[in-house]
């Protein structure tokens, strides 16, 4: 049989089509299949990125409440105790107005012996009800100051606990190592934009120079106070009337009345005035009284962004080059980029990946915020719809249609 | 005795019924692949559902509510019988390094779908102990991860904890002090080894 005999048959012959015919449905099904795994692929990381990003929203809101209601406690003991401080104050310095008639009374008592016994008495006791006053006074100055420390220990702290935590959790959550995350977002961003900017590849190796000792892995898109990185969004507020702020009559009164006192106390005439003389404080001059600061304000709302870096796709589809549409293929670059990219850094030609992802969340503390004082310590953290710290959402309100890419 | 002659050559020879055959090896192939390709878009579309279950099972943890609660809102109510959720307490610290003395300050959820090796050892539920059978030169596990996909979320643990009572605040400070102090010793000893 000669060649053309059997080439011949051979075109002739139909044997095994329906298996080749059936093999070739099992490719297509198969095909079909991987590239059902890489869109599922895609929707996981999306939704995972998503649910890091939220459980660092929801860890930074927490940490805020608690920094906030930390605040309005110390805010609260610090007002109890201004007002326990002044009503004490208050009543010893009654006793040393008292001691300045009380005094004179037991040195004249002198003249009439029966009543020296009675007229000591009572010197005694409002000078001793009188010697605590400069020592509640500086007492408060400290006590004050000690809160007022503790409270700006905590506005500073707490910003980076929230800081922390927040990272932390992402982290634990499955969120990515945004130095990389970023670059490779942006990557995509602006291939699809068509801008290919060689640059970016600096930057990414920039990124990766970054201090690896804590992990990036959400990180706050809101400055959260007017004018300083991360500030809490509390601040000191100039207390007005008691207890924050004594009177200036009481502050005039205690001025006169203690030196008053403490002269008529220590007097030579008075049986007791050795005691007192060593006894009583200094006069605190224009230090008597006080005028304390407490904290105010509000921590506002935040928004967080966490993501997943970009995945190699399910087995090495992207090597057959006719599932990606090249630029004979006459599709546009911006429609080929719905699940996969383009690994423009690859000079070698086309590789498929399942894209970076980032996601967005915001959050911010409810309740009463941090006021002078109250009754009802309830600041609590909640998740919000997506603001973004954009000029243009200064003022943002629920249900702004925001438009993200991923 | 004369053969039985066909068009095309004899009986052993002949291609009578060829297609019907060819058919048949290519149905059952085609039902072969489409059974797996079927199991595999079932498995990425649960694994999907895992992880939507862990976000909820875990935010459910934080809040302190029952976990289990939240499997039947994501898969059908027949697979929810293979799926399954478990939290654990996670120590962390806002350095990011878990400190073993620290109180829990996250919680991690695992929503599992399919059969997992808890089930396995489990002899009253389908699919038996028979399961764990090995054939030779299969590795072990290796079953249970082809027929079971997870996801785990973690979220803080505690949230409605937001100190609003005194104690509570002062504990809480006192618990974060130890727990940062831990955190940034074992982050300095990080940098050493």
């Amino acid at each position: 049989m000669n060649i053309i005999a059997k080439i011949k048959r051979v075109r002739q012959d139909t044997g095994g089509s329906v298996l080749l015919l059936s093999g070739t449905m099992m490719f297509l099904v198969v095909i079909a299949v991987l590239l059902n795994g890489d869109m599922n692929r895609g929707v996981y990381e999306r939704i995972a990125a998503q649910n890091a990003v939220d459980a660092a929203a929801e860890t930074a809101a927490l940490w805020e409440a608690r920094g906030c209601n930390l605040l309005q406690h110390l805010n609260n003991l610090h007002y109890d105790g201004n007002k326990i401080l002044f009503i004490a104050e208050s009543a010893s310095l009654t006793g040393c107005a008292a001691a300045i008639i009380a005094v004179p009374v037991a040195i004249a008592a002198h003249i009439w012996p029966p009543a020296l016994a009675a007229a000591n008495a009572a010197a005694v006791a409002t000078c001793t009800l009188c010697t605590p006053a400069p020592y509640i006074d500086e007492g408060q100055e400290y006590f004050a100051t000690a809160i007022n420390k503790c409270q700006q220990l905590a506005q500073n702290l707490f910003p980076l606990l929230t800081l922390g935590y927040a990272n932390s959790v992402a982290g634990e959550a499955g969120a990515d190592d945004l130095t990389q995350v970023i670059p490779e977002y942006l990557g995509s961003l602006m291939d699809a934009g068509g801008v290919h900017w060689d640059g970016l590849d600096a930057v990414s190796s920039a990124m990766g120079f970054l201090p690896s000792a804590v992990d990036v892995h959400a990180v706050p898109l809101t400055l959260i106070g007017d004018d300083k990185f991360f500030e809490f969004g509390v601040k000191t507020q100039e207390g007005e009337g008691l207890p924050w702020k004594t009177p200036d009559w009481w502050n005039t009164m205690a001025q006169t009345v203690y030196p008053a006192a403490k002269a008529e106390c220590q007097l030579p005439g008075f049986d007791f005035s050795s005691i007192f003389n060593s006894i009583m404080g200094d006069d605190r001059g224009d230090k008597w009284g006080w005028k304390d600061k407490y904290y105010r304000g509000n921590p506002g709302y935040m928004t967080w962004v966490a993501g997943k870096l970009t995945q190699d796709e399910v087995a090495g589809l992207g090597r057959l080059r006719w599932l990606y549409s090249d630029s004979t293929s006459g599709i546009e670059d911006s429609e080929k980029n719905h699940l996969y990219e383009k690994e423009t850094l690859n000079p070698e030609g086309i590789k498929l990946k399942v894209p970076a992802f980032l996601a967005l969340a915001s959050s911010q503390v409810e309740g009463d915020p941090v006021v002078s004082q109250t009754d009802n310590v309830n600041a609590e953290g909640k998740i919000i719809a997506v603001y973004m710290p954009l000029p243009s959402y200064k003022n943002p309100t629920r249900g702004d249609k925001l438009l993200i890419y991923h | 005795m004369r053969k039985r002659e066909t068009g095309q050559g004899s009986i052993r020879g002949g291609r009578r019924g060829q297609a019907l055959v060819e058919a048949c090896i290519g149905l059952a192939l085609m039902a072969l692949v489409w059974v797996l390709m079927t199991h595999v878009c079932y498995m990425r579309i649960n694994h999907v559902r895992t992880v939507m279950a862990a976000r909820h099972a875990a935010w459910l943890a934080g809040h302190k509510a029952d976990t289990a609660s939240s499997l039947g809102n994501f898969f059908n109510s027949q697979d929810a019988a293979y799926a399954g959720v478990s939290s654990e307490s996670l120590a962390i610290s806002a350095m990011g390094k878990s400190w073993s003395g620290a109180d829990a300050s996250a919680v991690r959820a695992r929503v599992t779908f399919g059969v997992t090796l808890e089930q396995l050892d489990d002899t009253n539920t389908f699919p038996f102990a028979l399961m764990k059978a090995e054939l030779p030169f299969m590795p072990s596990l290796i079953l249970t991860n082809y027929l079971s996909v997870d996801s785990q979320c973690v979220w803080p643990a505690d949230v409605g904890n937001t100190w609003k009572d005194k104690s509570e605040a002062f504990k809480g400070v006192l618990s974060e002090l130890i727990n940062e102090l831990g955190g940034v010793a074992k982050w300095i000893g990080s940098l050493f080894t």
